[in-house]
């Protein structure tokens, strides 16, 4: 059974050769990069943002910031970190929008049904979602509040019986949090 | 949805051009480097004359020939820093950031050593015409601009960090010119030279934010 390092070295090699073909103009070279990576930054968002029904449009969004960038891939460099670098800016400029809402593709019992005032009900949409989990309590609470329940940032604030500055606030560093902690997962794997 | 990402894909590859850059960088520092040091040369001595006697004294006094090539290497490291910080994914070796950073600090304090201990006997020949703080902050734009130009061939995910210090390496070119190009009196050096290379570098992280970030894409 090969290992994950042995996996690792392959898809580095694989991806490197096609975008160097790429540079050079080879189309069905670049096609299939483009697809391979595409199933990878799928799985990759899916992890850490959870089952989101925006996630195809991020996978999109993903992949023609890569097409943008490709002259900026130097054959001596790693891959990785070159790729997942640009697909944690773009994911990230994407939650940053004002009207992104990443809701859940599998909503509780549909909107009706969710008693957002039930924190059961708020930590099952918050579980197996890595990026909620690195957050602090009150970043979380915005994020999952606003982005993934699909609340505006008044409505938040009225339920947190805070100040919609504060919701804003609590918002931006959470995204922030996420945007280090993307940073420093990857830098460690 | 698949067939939406096929979709993109197709419409990705079929417009697919060769390209020769490949993710090289430091020509285009070599260039920018080259030809902002020419420009700078070139705006500041149509304004008005060089010191009289700046090649002797560079040759004569070392504490002074010591200032100007610590200020050249700064300006070489920071712009090295400034266009690797337009690649995706290049990290930065952390002893090239210290070192760079160290050596832009210590020529920063040659100036305020030379309050007590100037490299060259202080003196107003060589005044400029036009205020210096001026131009050494309108040829730092300009080439702060040209700069940003050539990044943009890049890809600058965060412009602020890009913008400010490309800003540091644009205006460091003209402050470090005056350093032959304007009187020496390390106080001057400190408010009209100096200063305004940090004002640089803040308009740069402004303009980077928008001209070179996310939003401008």
């Amino acid at each position: 059974m090969p290992n994950k390092k042995q996996n690792y070295e392959e898809d580095e090699a694989r991806w490197s050769g096609l975008m160097v073909s790429a540079q050079q103009g080879n189309k069905d070279a670049y096609h299939e990069l483009l697809s391979q990576l595409g199933n990878v930054i799928e799985a990759y968002l899916r992890i850490r943002f959870g089952n989101i029904d925006m996630l195809e449009d991020c996978v999109q969004e993903c992949l023609i910031t890569i097409h943008k960038a490709r002259d900026t891939y130097n054959p001596k460099r790693q891959f990785r970190p070159w790729m997942f670098t640009l697909v944690r800016h773009c994911m990230i400029d994407q939650l940053r929008k004002k009207n992104c809402r990443i809701r859940m593709t599998e909503q509780l019992g549909e909107d009706n049904n969710l008693d957002l005032h039930n924190p059961v009900h708020i930590q099952r949409i918050i579980d197996g979602i890595r990026v909620l989990e690195w957050l602090k309590p009150d970043y979380r609470e915005a994020i999952t509040l606003i982005k993934y329940i699909g609340m505006t940032t008044n409505e938040a604030a009225d339920w947190l019986g805070i100040s919609e500055h504060a919701v804003k606030a609590r918002l931006r560093r959470g995204l922030l949090m996420i945007h280090r902690k993307l940073n420093l997962e990857d830098s460690l794997a | 949805m698949k067939h939406e990402r096929n979709k993109v894909i197709e419409s990705l590859s079929s417009e697919l051009s060769a390209t020769n850059r490949n993710g090289r960088v430091y020509d285009l520092i070599i260039v920018w480097l080259v030809s902002s040091f020419l420009l700078a040369y070139l705006l500041l001595s149509s304004i008005d004359p060089f010191r009289t006697g700046w090649l002797l004294q560079l040759t004569t006094h070392p504490q002074f020939f010591i200032e100007s090539i610590t200020g050249f290497a700064v300006i070489m490291l920071i712009a090295v820093l400034g266009f690797t910080s337009a690649i995706p994914g290049l990290s930065v070796n952390r002893k090239f950031l210290i070192a760079s950073m160290g050596l832009f600090l210590l020529w920063c304090s040659f100036y305020i050593f030379g309050l007590w201990f100037p490299a060259l006997e202080p003196s107003d020949a060589g005044k400029r015409e036009l205020a210096c703080h001026f131009e050494t902050l309108l040829v730092g734009l300009v080439l702060l601009l040209i700069g940003f130009a050539i990044s943009k061939r890049l890809y600058p995910l965060e412009g602020a960090k890009t913008g400010a210090i490309l800003g540091l390496a644009a205006g460091g070119i003209p402050a470090l010119m005056m350093q032959v190009a304007c009187m020496y009196i390390p106080e001057h050096i400190i408010i009209h030279h100096l200063l305004p290379v940090f004002v640089v570098a803040l308009i740069g992280a402004i303009m980077g934010k928008y001209y070179l970030g996310k939003t401008s894409r």
